[in-house]
């Protein structure tokens, strides 16, 4: 167990260096690192200031330590528009998106597990055909034109205007985006919920405790309902990338200014600087999450703990 | 023990399949009835509707098969409805079924204890304390050491045998008056089987329950039934003392059955030839990863040393894991070998690269145990039959009509080479992958337990078929099996494995007769049905 | 066949018949402007005739503008996709074929993509490269590739252990004549049912892409696109974000459906599987 810890912490620590790297490879092909990563309106004598201390006159492998030495310091460089540290930039609007996020999550959790439990438990009814049509719909619908429906509805049917959230986030405001967000992670929490019982109700040990006169809603309780929870605690992990993507268009629609709409705006203005680093920290994000689910996983499933 | 009441008793049960089946009926005008403390084997081949009938008895049938007639009592009272709620309160504290695979019927994720436990909560048995005191005893009844500890297990930590210990226990926990038990040792090793149908019959008879055992093997009839029902296709063809089946079966389905789990080693030892396949102290280690950096050995074959002669039959018997399958893959050099020489001809093998071996695997062939996998599902048959021979050099439509030719001679029509293996059933592939085998006309055939998936019946096909090729075509044949019985019959000497290890070695007559290793011993004494040797007589 | 399918299949042709063949329903040009014409409604909303859908903020026809996007978006989203199956299942059966370092070095590529969402990928190339329309359909066609090369990995790791794979190499055939005649037909049908599950998300990263105005540029022009240009004018003149967005909608919806039924149909065993 001590030994699938360490290899797996090991996989993670792999995986980043290798997206640091990626990163550093792009950044050398964009052009001038050192003229993107300086705090903009400064002399060239600053420029080359940063070079020399970037070391881009020295050969690649030393400008890759460089790079590696001075994020592991936490330089991440300046946005070249507002000249400030895009740390923090990024600080000051992760709260709006964590909680975008985070009531996003929370509303496909709370809707989409009970109703894919529930068709597993009314297999092949109308009720399961109803939640599998759910499912597709919420997979193939792209999260801007569900928002601008959403916009356009809000409007036209209740008068209120949903697309302009200005002031603090609240509880009324951040309803119409997290829904939108979190439609497409419902629809595969539904889906997944579904599988994952289907495929417990038909096991064995569930036939076995049926034989033994436990009565129906004990067995979905005690036997099927924590083994079917098992796999989805993966889901933990798969749906935080589908809500980091979801996250930067949803953010667009509805002029929610958090780190999706940072990241938007600086690629459209090629602050470089800030969207390296935002890609390193939705990289390092994704790689703790796996890693903490996979960890999570070894804690809870006694079959993998003995390993 | 006729005057007693009959604790079931069935009445011409008919239960009808869905439309468009193979049949109508799953079971026809089934009747049967079993007294308290008998053990009722019913027995029969797979979809011969024994385990319907056991789901009828427990009110349990999947919801597309319908009971169409017949009635069901359980001491004198008819049981309800099929899957109706008043079912719950009967299954544990008066009837109580032991499945197949133990493992797979106990929650993976909640102590066994727990579990044990449960079954007294859910009826109601006593308080907490008195039903841990009850589980701990039960955990004790069955024979496993340590019951605190055993307690505390999850299933995965324990043994298959274990986990049947476990479930017989749940299925003891309320002292039912029926007992069923659906092919309950069929997923143990041989050994294990053994002493779990002991501890079965033991606590059955201890108890006075009344049993209804299901079994497909007719060794485990004569091991413990007092009666016995043979089913087949869905109907019983004849009931009896085990006496009376075993010894003055009326049906001809009984007798074949019997004939196929009573064939003895009669077979003389034929004259010695030349080896053509030899293994030197053959060694195969597998690298377990124990811990971070340590790893653990294990030696899949340890020297094993074998000398395959020209048109004779080598029986390889063991368990699983013991080695068997590995040393097969060794010889065909499918496997790395870690140790020693494996010699063709003569000719040393070993360190032979893939491409030099290429033009010696139509001289050794294999035939595996798995018919369903062991055929490239999209490949038609015919092609598949005649690749071996495009391999190595035929042309495609010479090789072709030599496919229909094996085809024809393992016993499969003409047609069977434009279909694909999805059509035909477990046998019929079987023949396909000898038919496969033999059309390289290799020197050398391997057969890793090529009939053990397969129903008794259509093992005495096979096994009929494989003594009839070999004689036409004069191959050496190696026969893997688990089956003392089966190697007995057909082989010309015998070698026991255990552990990656050569135990025993001789004649059918000297292994079997006598046996000089306490595990051959062990092995011979635990095939049920004593190898027809000492049965029921 | 369901009813669903059939009109999953039904509305997919028409929608391809309509990117390939809809000029043939407007007189107009995608790009002609005409100011005098701006924000005109749909002709059945009381719009010029001339113009079935009405037209956009320049006064362009918006049918042929949606023909054309339509074309765009097909043709992006059907060539990504194949590029990503193609690199996706030829790398997963390259590492269970291999093992050792090749395979190390591929599931590492494959952890790294895991940890990043294609879109986030695809944004900060764009911010450091030029876009052009091959760099986009590049960065389009590595949507899901990583899932092709875990599926197809380990389909060809348990196609391996099969009895046929054993008994083919006892035969004496080559590797190249086991792993491509036999094995990759095989596993062939993880990777096709895993087509249809991420055509639908090509097609969305595309309009998503379009969306931010970072995909397809002017003056050619995608669905999104189409979309983010008249989202400023959303509650005035809907038609110009609805119709499109409904039509990407319902095309994502119709080949999940059918995606859906084939994988049900293919291999029932496949459902639980990541």
């Amino acid at each position: 167990m001590i030994r699938f810890v360490v290899l797996r912490s090991l996989r993670a620590l792999i995986t980043m260096l290798l997206a640091v790297t990626l990163v550093f490879m792009f950044l050398r092909l964009s052009g001038d690192p050192a003229a993107a990563l300086a705090p903009p309106d400064v002399g060239q004598e600053v420029i080359d200031q940063y070079r020399a201390k970037m070391g881009l006159d020295r050969p690649l492998p030393v400008q890759y330590a460089n790079y590696v030495a001075s994020l592991a310091s936490g330089d991440f460089g300046y946005s070249i528009h507002t000249g400030r540290p895009a740390l923090g930039l990024f600080l000051e609007r992760l709260p709006n998106t964590l909680v975008l996020g985070g009531a996003a999550l929370a509303i496909a959790l709370v809707v989409g597990i009970p109703i894919g439990v529930v068709a597993a438990l009314n297999r092949d009814s109308p009720i399961d055909r109803g939640v599998m049509a759910f499912s597709v719909f919420a997979f193939a619908m792209p999260n801007f034109f569900f928002g601008l429906v959403v916009i356009l509805i809000g409007a036209l049917v209740f008068g209120i205007f949903f697309g302009g959230a200005a002031g603090p986030a609240s509880l009324g405001t951040v309803l119409a985006p997290a829904l939108t967000l979190g439609l497409a992670s419902m629809g595969a929490f539904a889906r997944f919920a579904r599988s994952s019982m289907l495929e417990t109700l038909n096991k064995p040990f569930m036939i076995a405790a049926e034989a033994r006169g436990v009565p129906r809603g004990r067995r979905l309780l005690r036997h099927a309902g924590p083994n079917a929870a098992i796999p989805l605690v993966t889901l933990i992990g798969l749906s935080l990338g589908a809500l980091i993507a979801g996250s930067v268009v949803t953010e667009q629609v509805f002029a929610w200014p958090g780190v999706g709409q940072l990241l938007v705006r600086s690629v459209a203005t090629r602050d470089i600087a800030v969207v390296q680093f935002l890609v390193l920290a939705v990289a390092l994000t994704m790689t703790l999450t796996n890693l903490l689910v996979d960890l999570l996983y070894l804690a809870i499933d006694p079959r993998i703990r003995a390993r | 023990m006729s005057t007693a009441p009959s604790v079931l008793k069935i009445d011409g049960l008919t239960v009808a399949l869905p439309e468009g089946g193979d049949r109508r009926y799953a079971v026809e005008a089934v009747s049967l009835s079993i007294h308290a403390g008998e053990m009722l084997c019913l027995v029969g081949e797979s979809g011969s509707g024994k385990s319907v009938t056991a789901q009828a008895v427990i009110g349990m049938l999947p919801p597309s098969l319908r009971v169409v007639g017949g009635t069901l009592r359980l001491e004198g009272t008819t049981l309800p409805p099929q899957r109706h709620r008043a079912f719950e309160r009967l299954r544990g504290p008066r009837i109580a079924m032991v499945f197949q695979d133990a493992a797979a019927s106990l929650d993976p994720v909640q102590r066994v204890g727990r579990q044990i436990e449960e079954v007294l909560e859910i009826h109601g048995f006593g308080g907490r304390s008195a039903r841990r005191q009850r589980a701990l005893a039960l955990i004790g009844a069955v024979r496993l050491p340590d019951p605190e500890r055993v307690f505390k297990a999850y299933p995965h930590q324990l043994s298959g045998g274990q986990c049947q210990r476990i479930v017989i226990a749940i299925a003891l926990a309320l002292d039912p008056v029926l007992l069923i038990a659906d092919e309950p040792t069929t997923a143990l090793d041989v050994t294990t089987q053994a002493e779990i149908l002991k501890l079965f019959a033991e606590l059955q008879a201890a108890r006075g329950a009344a049993a209804l055992f299901i079994t497909h093997d007719m060794g485990v009839v004569a091991e413990i039934a007092d009666r016995v029902a043979v089913m087949r296709v869905g109907r019983i063809v004849e009931t009896g003392t085990r006496d009376e089946v075993l010894n003055r079966p009326q049906h001809p389905y009984t007798r074949q059955l019997l004939a196929a789990a009573r064939a003895t080693g009669d077979r003389r030892p034929r004259q010695t030839s030349q080896p053509i396949l030899e293994a030197d102290g053959v060694t195969r280690i597998y690298r377990e990863r124990s811990g971070l950096f340590a790893s653990r050995e294990v030696h899949a074959v340890k020297n094993v040393s074998l000398r395959l002669r020209r048109r004779q039959t080598l029986g390889v018997v063991g368990e699983s894991g013991s080695g068997k399958s590995t040393l097969a893959r060794c010889l065909l050099r499918l496997e790395p070998i870690d140790g020693g020489r494996v010699l063709f001809e003569g000719q040393d093998m070993t360190h032979r690269s893939e491409r030099e071996l290429r033009a010696l695997r139509q001289r050794i062939q294999v035939v595996l145990q798995d018919p369903f996998s062991a055929l490239d599902p999209r490949q038609r048959v015919g092609d598949a039959v005649a690749e071996g021979l495009i391999i190595h050099g035929a042309s495609r439509s010479a090789a072709l009509s030599r496919a229909r030719e094996f085809l024809a001679m393992v016993g499969l029509s003409e047609q069977a080479a434009e279909r694909f293996p999805h059509e035909f059933s477990g046998g019929q592939r079987q023949r396909i992958c000898i038919a496969r085998a033999l059309v390289l006309e290799p020197e050398v055939l391997i057969a890793d337990e090529p009939v053990s998936s397969l129903d008794v019946s259509i093992q005495a096909q096979l096994i009929e078929l494989f003594t009839e090729l070999q004689r036409r075509i004069g191959f050496a044949m190696l026969f893997i099996t688990h089956d003392l019985r089966l190697a007995a019959a057909i082989c010309d000497e015998i070698m026991v494995m255990r552990g990656g290890e050569v135990v025993e070695h001789g004649p059918p007559a000297d292994v079997l007769g006598n046996p000089q290793q306490a595990y051959t011993q062990q092995l011979v004494a635990a095939a049920p049905g004593g190898l027809g040797i000492r049965d029921a007589a | 066949m369901p009813w669903t399918v059939r009109l999953a299949l039904g509305f997919t042709i028409l929608f391809v018949l309509f990117a390939l063949f809809g000029e043939l329903l407007t007189p107009h040009d995608f790009r002609s402007a005409s100011l005098l014409k701006r924000f005109e409604a749909p002709s059945w909303l009381g719009g010029d005739p001339a113009y079935l859908l009405g037209t956009d903020e320049k006064g362009r026809d918006l049918l042929a503008r949606l023909v054309v996007g339509a074309r765009i978006s097909l043709v992006v989203a059907i060539i990504g996709t194949v590029i990503g199956a193609v690199i996706g299942s030829l790398l997963g059966l390259l590492a269970a074929a291999r093992r050792g370092f090749t395979e190390a070095a591929i599931m590492a590529a494959v952890d790294v993509q895991a940890s990043l969402p294609i879109i986030v990928v695809a944004l900060f190339v764009l911010a450091v490269f030029d876009n052009s329309f091959w760099l986009l359909l590049l960065l389009i066609g590595l949507t899901g590739w990583e899932i092709y090369a875990r599926l197809v990995r380990g389909a060809t790791l348990s196609a391996k252990e099969q009895g046929y794979a054993l008994a083919i190499r006892a035969l004496g055939a080559t590797p190249g004549r086991l792993y491509l005649r036999h094995i990759l037909p095989n596993v062939l049908s993880v990777s096709l049912v895993q087509f249809t599950v991420n055509l639908p998300l090509t097609i969305l990263l595309e309009t998503a892409l379009s969306f931010l105005g970072l995909g397809v540029q002017p003056p050619l022009t995608s669905l999104g696109q189409i979309m983010s240009e008249g989202r400023d004018r959303l509650l005035t003149s809907w038609w110009l974000t609805i119709i499109p967005g409904l039509m990407i909608f319902l095309l994502a919806f119709s080949i999940s459906l059918i995606g859906d039924w084939l994988r049900d149909r293919l291999d029932p065993t496949l459902r639980g599987a990541r």
